[in-house]
């Protein structure tokens, strides 16, 4: 499901313009983006867990050529799934 | 930092950030997490703008749902490291050297965090070896008078209280002629040690700027001479927060004091000589919570601006080389069917005739 799609399913659902659903989504992008940038992390009932976990900085070794890079340091952000998200996706 | 956000806080952060009641707020985030579910539990993807993508996947222990990140989402949150790139080192830094930077990075948040606990003793430290770098210079090159000066001064003003009271007036007047020669040689090398105690100020200031800084207690009437850094190796913002500030957060100071002449941050080329603002500019405090977070904060301020100036340039250069369009395009719907469109032409048709 596109982003399209799925604003046009939720304005017609709540019964809201499509301006407002875009709003409130633009909403939840920047809040998920200003908390996971503080490494924090968002839980939500029944579909799982988004953080950010920080990886440090390291040397890596090339296996082949033996050349060392310093690796600078990153946020990756990952999803937990839920146990209750899990159960539905192998029933299904 | 490292905090857990429960639902009930988020629809309260969502309501705020989208200026809407809380209960709006909730009824939203309920029906789209609940229409994200029920998409992945049919094996659909969802792609939410600003957030990523939910995808379902199956592997050999089941089924699981993998999210891919948002490329603004990835790129805002990696903004503070989005100058760095890997680099491929040396035969010659060994694993010794690395150790060494690092703990150079640490020291000086040591050091500064000793600065702030004992302000006072520092000053006076600091006092006394410039009393004692004042003294010892003269020393080193004394003029020949001063030093038979200092050597007879000694032991006549050690005199009226030990000796007993001379006999002879000429043995006075002998005593008042070699008092008078003593205060004034003494005078002379008060004065050789004053001019000379000013010249070294004068010079200290010259060769170490760092040091100035450090010591704004002791003189604040002072104007503050203006501390670079030149950005090149291994030098980048970054270090250079940790060095002049104590910690990495405040990089986006720097980039803030030296806009004007470097717009982008990411951009600024090696051997480029930065200005360090003073830490009272921007409220700089490495040991307060709320400052780090002040500072990650305009951080994120500063990249979006920088993006957004970015975003203009490159809509300017393609506004110039883009033509207008010849013909007006229907929309998706329309000339993905023809069913459809002769649908809609039927339509208009019916009007027509019903008119």
């Amino acid at each position: 499901m596109l982003h399209k799609e799925l604003v046009d399913k939720l304005s017609k659902s709540l019964g809201r313009n499509k301006s407002d659903i875009n709003k409130l989504l633009e909403a939840l992008g920047n809040v998920v983006v200003e908390r996971c940038s503080e490494l924090d992390s968002i839980t939500v009932p029944r579909l799982g867990t988004i953080e950010a976990v920080k990886h440090c900085e390291k040397v890596e070794t090339h296996s082949d050529t033996g050349k060392r890079t310093l690796v600078p340091p990153r946020i990756e952000m990952q999803f937990t799934t839920s146990n209750v998200l899990k159960k539905r996706l192998n029933q299904s | 930092m490292r905090e857990k956000i429960a639902f009930p806080q988020l629809v309260g952060l969502v309501a705020e950030k989208a200026s809407t009641t809380e209960r709006m707020s909730e009824l939203f985030l309920q029906e789209l997490f609940a229409v994200v579910t029920q998409e992945l539990a049919q094996g659909k993807s969802v792609t939410i703008k600003g957030v990523g993508t939910f995808k379902p996947t199956k592997d050999d222990s089941g089924k699981d749902v993998v999210f891919t990140p948002d490329k603004d989402l990835a790129e805002a949150v990696n903004a503070p490291f989005a100058q760095f790139s890997p680099v491929e080192l040396c035969d010659e830094v060994t694993d010794e050297m690395l150790h060494e930077i690092d703990a150079a990075m640490e020291q000086p948040q040591e050091d500064e965090s000793q600065d702030t606990e004992s302000p006072k003793e520092n000053t006076i430290q600091s006092q006394e070896e410039q009393q004692e770098t004042v003294t010892e210079q003269p020393k080193v090159q004394p003029t020949e008078e001063a030093q038979t000066a200092q050597e007879t001064v000694a032991p006549i003003s050690s005199t009226p209280s030990q000796d007993e009271e001379p006999q002879d007036s000429e043995s006075r007047n002998y005593r008042k002629w070699l008092i008078a020669a003593a205060a004034a040689v003494t005078l002379i090398a008060v004065w050789y040690f004053f001019t000379h105690r000013s010249k070294d100020r004068s010079d200290k200031a010259i060769e170490t700027t760092q040091v100035a800084k450090n010591d704004t207690t002791t003189n604040e009437s002072k104007p503050q001479p203006v501390v670079t850094d030149t950005i090149g190796g291994n030098n980048v913002l970054f270090t250079m927060a940790q060095k002049h500030y104590g910690d990495q957060a405040f990089w986006v100071y720097i980039a803030r004091e030296n806009q004007a002449q470097y717009p982008d941050y990411r951009k600024i080329p090696s051997g480029a000589v930065l200005v360090i603002p003073p830490a009272s500019k921007y409220g700089i405090n490495s040991d307060s919570k709320q400052s780090i977070k002040n500072a990650n904060a305009e951080a994120m301020k500063l990249y979006k601006e920088v993006k957004a100036a970015n975003n203009n340039q490159q809509e300017d250069s393609t506004a110039i080389t883009k033509q207008p369009p010849k013909k007006p395009v229907f929309k998706k719907g329309y000339k993905s069917s023809k069913r459809q469109y002769h649908n809609h032409t039927s339509h208009k048709k019916y009007h027509r005739h019903s008119r």
